[in-house]
């Protein structure tokens, strides 16, 4: 026995695990965490986004829709620039409308007075580079009757002249405009044009062959934009409502009910009205189905 | 990985002192893992073979079958404590014991030695344990205060708030408080399971004493 009595003699029979060789055992696994973790070893797991749709509710749902976008339209300007409520709109405002009208009044005015023969050089060469489809024609007709009056009226007083001179001023300048708002309107019937032309409407994940967008998608942009609801008219923005609705053989509405209802009164009769809308509207590609739809605040204020 | 590379020197300089600390912190609970788990099983075991047995020589014969139970400590000062009042009346023999020069006392005080070096055994190393656990969130703290400071600087330099100049500097800095609790979390755990371990081989080192000394004086009144 040691002379000291604190030292203790049992332990030297001990088979005690070194600390030092626990370090080592924990040096390394920190190291594999670490590389495991920095994608050294195995690639890192990424969740792909879940993909977000716009979809223009022009294109109509169809059962199963073909690969392409649902965000396109398809490019009618070329034969009836009308047929939409809003969105084709500036083409027919812009492509046919400004050169004939435009032209046909102002020019109407300065016929009478003499100073004609000045103003024929000017318009000729202006309606050429600017308006290049349409107002060819009228500009050579009109100057063609005119002739014969400037030969028989060879007289002009200053003061016609002056009179003539901004009246063509005016008009060179709405011509001016009306080239402008005509290379606009060209621009984005361009455009217009190469998006629908190039991408077919369709969903970017779809199979089909059905030209059109996913019955799903649709009928989400088509209750969020129907749904009106102010965040100030409920004080709470977790609120969730599920609804179940029902489509008939025709693809109309026949019933609707609430899964789960928010606690506020005020939110499920905002998702009553905005799915009522779609009881007058038969969607085909509906018809003989059952959806399931969540409506949330996130979803509202995200419009 | 990113996030660690990109972040500023001090920044870095914490992370480095938190990894150091989650190391030692780990191994020192894979340490007392082991040596609390065969103290316990070792001691079981001992127990089990101290009631069976009638013969303290018999008994000292078998502590080597268990190394690491502080039950067997506390028997070898024990009994080697007997042994050396024994010995100052050579003419005695074994079992012929009293109370008259205070043996029993001696002995229980060498019980109680062997209890203190055996606890402060078993509570090796705990202490870095809750020093780990007490203190990295605050370092970790103080890597991101530091980072975030550094990022509202380059904010400042930039002229710009927007979210996209903000973030990346702020989670950056948040990076050290991450990594400053990995690194506590487990070691507070740890720390409070062995401390747990601990308290009850020391019951049971008390009660083994307790024991101990009971016999001791029943043998010494018996004469």
């Amino acid at each position: 026995m040691h002379p000291n009595p604190h030292i203790r003699q049992g332990i030297k029979a001990r088979s005690e695990p070194g600390l030092t060789r626990m370090l080592v055992v924990s040096l390394i696994i920190h190291a594999v965490l670490l590389l495991l973790f920095s994608g050294i070893i195995l690639p890192t797991i990424k969740t792909p986004p879940k993909p977000v749709y716009v979809v223009d509710l022009v294109n109509l749902p169809v059962k199963d829709p073909r690969a392409g976008r649902p965000d396109v339209r398809k490019g009618p300007e070329k034969t009836e620039p009308t047929p939409g409520a809003s969105a084709p709109e500036p083409k027919p405002e812009a492509v046919p409308l400004p050169p004939k009208p435009e032209a046909k009044p102002e020019v109407v005015k300065p016929e009478p007075p003499k100073p004609e023969p000045k103003p024929e050089p000017k318009p000729k060469p202006e309606p050429k580079p600017e308006p290049k489809p349409t107002p060819k024609p009228k500009a050579e007709a009109k100057p063609q009757p005119e002739k014969p009056k400037t030969a028989d009226k060879p007289k002009v007083t200053d003061k016609e002249e002056a009179s003539v001179t901004t009246a063509l001023e005016k008009l060179q300048k709405k011509q001016e405009y009306a080239g402008v708002q005509d290379k606009i309107a060209a621009m984005a019937a361009a455009r217009n044009k190469g998006t629908a032309g190039d991408v077919p409407i369709g969903m970017p994940d779809g199979k089909g062959t059905e030209e059109g967008v996913a019955s799903d998608a649709w009928l989400q942009e088509y209750l969020k934009q129907a749904w009106r609801l102010s965040k100030y008219q409920v004080g709470r923005s977790d609120l969730e409502a599920k609804m179940q609705l029902t489509f008939d053989a025709q693809g109309k509405l026949a019933n609707y009910k609430f899964t789960d209802k928010s606690a506020d009164a005020r939110f499920d009769d905002s998702v009553v009205r905005a799915v009522l809308q779609l009881k007058d509207y038969p969607v085909p590609a509906l018809a003989g189905t059952r959806k399931d739809v969540v409506f949330n605040l996130k979803e509202l204020q995200r419009q | 990985m990113d996030l660690v590379l990109n972040a500023g020197p001090v920044v870095k300089l914490v992370l480095l002192l938190l990894v150091y600390f989650s190391v030692v912190s780990w191994a020192i609970i894979f340490y007392k893992f082991l040596v609390i788990h065969r103290a316990t099983r070792d001691s079981d075991q001992f127990l089990d073979f101290f009631w069976a047995k009638k013969r303290f020589d018999v008994i000292n014969q078998g502590l080597r079958d268990y190394p690491n139970s502080p039950l067997t400590v506390l028997f070898r000062e024990g009994y080697q404590e007997l042994l050396k009042i024994q010995g100052r009346r050579p003419g005695e023999d074994e079992g012929h014991l009293s109370t008259d020069l205070g043996g029993a006392e001696n002995v229980a005080r060498a019980l109680r030695r062997a209890t203190t070096l055996e606890t402060h055994r078993l509570e090796k190393f705990t202490t870095t344990l809750a020093t780990t656990g007490s203190t990295a969130p605050f370092v970790g703290l103080f890597g991101t205060v530091w980072g975030i400071m550094d990022a509202f600087r380059g904010i400042g330099e930039s002229g710009s708030a927007s979210l996209a100049v903000v973030a990346p500097g702020i989670s950056e800095a948040l990076v050290a408080t991450a990594i400053g609790l990995i690194a506590a979390i487990p070691a507070v755990m740890g720390y409070n399971h062995f401390m747990h371990k601990v308290n009850v081989l020391t019951g049971e080192m008390d009660n083994f004493s307790q024991e101990f000394l009971n016999i001791v004086e029943r043998m010494m009144r018996r004469g």
